[in-house]
């Protein structure tokens, strides 16, 4: 396993469990994640990534187990655990008839940042993004893309130790996915622990130092990329990804699709 | 910011120390607040949501509009100081109205406006302190519910204030108050309720419907209570002293009041102070105690980001429910392809855009309202003269009949329009032939869904008061109030169903159309009313206007009138 300092983990989980009434979407999940890290964490709909993400951020507080995020349990401290965290949720939801000055300049307030220094920083990111025109627009009118850059830029600009992010490239244009993964390197490099929830096989493949898949509630693999290739002699995280956790191979399914166009034109 | 919800944050900011002293973070406390105050000021209120808008501009002020609605119904509610022998019959009714609009109002902003779902992905992954949290959205709560409050009872303590003096006025001040805590208290039993026996998905559609009666109950206060009060005046109405008034809390409240203006030592003043004292107190510490908790992780079910909802919709793979009846009246009405297309579509869209419905129920609203109105200021109309062949018979009977047509050109005048305009693509990526016939369709569907029912009531009653002797002529009106529709569809109806969005751009014939909507039932119906006696043109018309209607429905299915663009697609 990764450990690049030889540190502390930053994060520790420890049989996590959740259920919904009775169904159980987490079965004891464990795991340590080390400053510095980025770890890509994947799985199919519905195997559990967006609670684990939920749970970590603190918008679910009732599940089982322990996580102690820099030495401190969640259960016990949320403010502060949420202080050094910063989250870039799936779901593009904001407060749309804001203005991103606005919008940015309030999440900045509950950071308890200063004042200047959130206009610096809410500015800056977004004049990298391209958006400095769009700073006083509201945001009802912005595309999906737009809106995902102002969800970023609420997410790292009070300059959180551990960033999670979930699905964090939809939408985006292709010179703003390449400057955010860009700078989920530059951020790993300065300490920074990344966690990454995303779909896209190839790009968790690129970015992440280790790779956790989970399945059904429970983590089914867990290294880095080279690793899973060794395990599974497969050549691409997404055979890897499809050989664990469905049952049928990719080409079946589709020669299934295939066969329902066979009877009538 | 407007300089009331400055004043407002600056009121509940007041005790700052206090705040800080059980460990609130007032700094989260003052942005959480400023920011919800900020985004109250651009929503769209239920006044602007069923209106159709002129301009797509941003809105602002929203805090002002409300307050002056809110203002303008509390002046409404004076009415009830003319009614009744007492001053217990007239707080009765005076609290009775004022319950009722504070828990409609209330009810559509709980959700929307109060309880804000997003605040789950936005709010709680900060550094925010549950209970400043908390404490956020209880203030935020109060302030809204002081502005509708606030402007509400208004006028109704100025009236006291100039007429029963200052003493009587602190205690209507109190008594509403009091009142106000106890409708809260019956909002949250409200929704607990509901929301146990009914889907969080179906809630919404619920609520847009309670935004729907508002306006329509708003529209019919209007233009029926003046016309009603004069009637009880003349009665003199009394309320106090009967046993069912009890059911009304507004009658306790209003006894509550009578008891500390003027002390009487009997049962029913007492009693009713008694109740005033501790119900609010009561439903009070039950919301806090019970409803609150439970009530942010109900509410937190109606946003459907939560897993149980979307294991809960998931079995539903069955044969779609509610469809039968549609499929079978299509299959009944149209043909195969384009035409049934365009009839489902419209039926289905019609009945569950929730756009659709908050623009098109409340003049439908309107509309019944007005007709009732009619009849109620003829006062010489009454059952006998309507079914005899009379004079004014007539003209009941036609302007019934051509109003209740207004129903149908209303639903298709907004027929073209849609939120979703977006999703017209459909229309352009499938090899469609002929776009008249989904047209037709759309119009079928619209006759079938909103003029027939009408009809067919119009009929009945025709035919159980005066048996054969109205019917040709209501069959002629009905039949001209479909060549109407027709005509009309003609002339404004160019684009397909759903594919438009309404904004500035399409206004500029909104007035052109809303004249037409008026000119083309109303010549057809002054038409009629001059054959109206004459029984064999009567017929001759009827074949006629069967006729043209059917030709003219035959001409729509070419398609040759429509300017059919995939301008506003491409956008």
């Amino acid at each position: 396993m990764l450990n690049p300092n030889n540190t502390e983990p930053i994060i520790t989980i420890r049989n996590l469990e959740k259920n919904y009434g009775s169904k159980k979407v987490l079965k004891g999940i464990d795991l340590d994640i080390y400053p510095g890290e980025i770890i890509g964490y994947i799985g199919r709909n519905g195997a559990g990534k967006s609670t684990t993400v939920k749970i970590l951020c603190g918008l679910i507080s009732d599940y089982a187990g322990d996580i102690i995020v820099k030495g401190m349990n969640l259960k016990e401290h949320p403010v502060e655990v949420k202080k050094i965290t910063g989250y870039v949720p799936e779901l593009a939801e904001l407060y749309e008839v804001l203005t991103p000055a606005e919008f940015l300049g309030f999440i900045g307030e509950l950071y308890g940042m200063a004042e200047d220094v959130i206009t610096e920083r809410a500015w800056g990111i977004m004049r990298v993004f391209g958006m400095e025109e769009n700073m006083h627009q509201r945001m009802d009118s912005f595309s999906k893309g737009m809106r995902q850059k102002v969800l970023i830029a609420s997410g790292i600009m009070h300059n959180p130790e551990i960033i999670i992010l979930d699905e964090p490239l939809s939408g985006l244009d292709a010179n703003s996915v390449i400057i955010i993964k860009e700078l989920i390197s530059h951020l790993a490099r300065e300490g920074k622990t990344i966690f990454y929830c995303s779909h896209m096989m190839d790009i968790v493949e690129k970015v992440s130092d280790r790779i956790i898949l989970i399945d059904e509630g429970v983590v089914i693999a867990n290294g880095t990329f080279n690793e899973l290739q060794q395990q599974s002699g497969n050549i691409s995280l997404e055979n890897i990804f499809s050989q664990l956790t469905s049952s049928e191979s990719p080409s079946f399914s589709a020669g299934q699709l295939m066969s329902l166009f066979d009877a009538k034109p | 910011m407007n300089f009331i919800n400055r004043f407002l944050l600056g009121l509940v900011m007041l005790p700052k120390r206090l705040y800080e002293r059980v460990g609130i973070n007032t700094r989260h406390l003052q942005s959480i607040l400023a920011t919800k105050l900020m985004m109250d000021d651009r929503r769209p209120n239920t006044f602007h949501q069923t209106r159709v808008r002129r301009k797509e501009k941003a809105i602002t002020g929203a805090t002002l509009g409300t307050m002056f609605f809110s203002a303008l119904t509390g002046l409404l509610f004076l009415f009830s100081f003319t009614v009744g022998e007492n001053t217990v019959t007239q707080l009765t009714i005076y609290l009775s109205f004022f319950i009722f609009m504070l828990a409609t109002s209330l009810i559509s902003d709980f959700t929307s406006v109060l309880i804000d779902v997003r605040d789950n992905f936005i709010i709680l992954p900060k550094p925010v302190t549950d209970r400043t949290f908390v404490l956020s959205r209880l203030l935020h709560i109060f302030i809204h519910v002081t502005k509708i409050t606030l402007p509400l009872c208004l006028p109704g303590v100025i009236y006291l204030g100039i007429n029963a003096g200052l003493w009587a006025t602190v205690l209507f001040v109190i008594v509403i108050i009091l009142v106000t805590i106890f409708t809260i208290f019956l909002i949250n039993s409200v929704y607990i309720l509901v929301l146990k026996f009914i889907s969080p998905q179906k809630f919404h559609t619920i609520i847009s419907y309670v935004q729907i009666f508002m306006a329509i109950f708003m529209y019919a206060g209007y233009q029926l209570l003046p016309r009603l009060a004069k009637n009880i005046v003349l009665t003199g109405y009394d309320l106090s002293n009967k046993a069912w008034t009890w059911l009304l809390p507004s009658y306790w409240f209003a006894q509550g009041w009578q008891f500390f203006y003027s002390p009487e030592i009997n049962l029913p003043a007492m009693s009713g102070a008694l109740l005033t004292i501790v119900v609010p107190p009561v439903s009070l510490w039950i919301v806090l105690k019970y409803f609150a908790p439970s009530f942010n992780q109900r509410l937190s079910l109606i946003s459907g980001t939560s897993a149980e909802t979307i294991s809960s919709t998931k079995p539903r793979l069955q044969k779609p429910r509610g469809n039968s009846l549609s499929r079978y009246v299509s299959r009944l009405v149209t043909r195969k392809g384009e035409e049934r297309m365009g009839f489902l579509l419209t039926w289905n869209l019609t009945g569950r855009s929730r756009d659709f419905r908050l623009k098109v129920y409340p003049s439908m609203g309107y509309m019944l309202v007005y007709v009732i109105v009619l009849i109620h200021n003829s006062a010489n109309v009454n059952f006998e003269k309507v079914f005899t062949d009379t004079r004014s018979g007539r003209i009941a009977v036609i302007s019934v009949i051509y109003m209740c047509g207004f129903l149908l050109v209303m639903a298709i005048n907004q027929m073209q329009y849609s939120d979703r305009y977006k999703a017209a693509w459909i229309y352009f990526s499938t090899p469609i032939k002929s776009p008249g016939l989904l047209i037709t369709g759309s119009l079928k569907a619209a006759a079938i869904k909103f003029f027939m029912p009408l009809a067919f009531a119009i009929i009945m009653a025709a035919l159980i008061f005066s048996g054969m002797q109205l019917i040709p002529n209501i069959l002629l009106g009905l039949s001209n109030v479909l060549l109407g529709c027709l005509i009309l569809a003609l002339v404004t109806f160019k684009n397909l169903p759903f594919s438009i969005s309404q904004n500035a751009s399409q206004q500029a014939g909104g007035i052109f159309r809303g004249f037409l909507s008026l000119l083309i039932p109303g010549a057809l119906g002054l038409l009629h009313a001059m054959i109206y006696g004459i029984w064999l043109v009567v017929l001759i018309s009827l074949g006629l206007s069967l006729l043209a209607s059917w030709l003219l429905l035959d001409y729509l299915k070419t398609g040759n009138w429509l300017k059919v663009s995939n301008r506003d697609i491409e956008e």
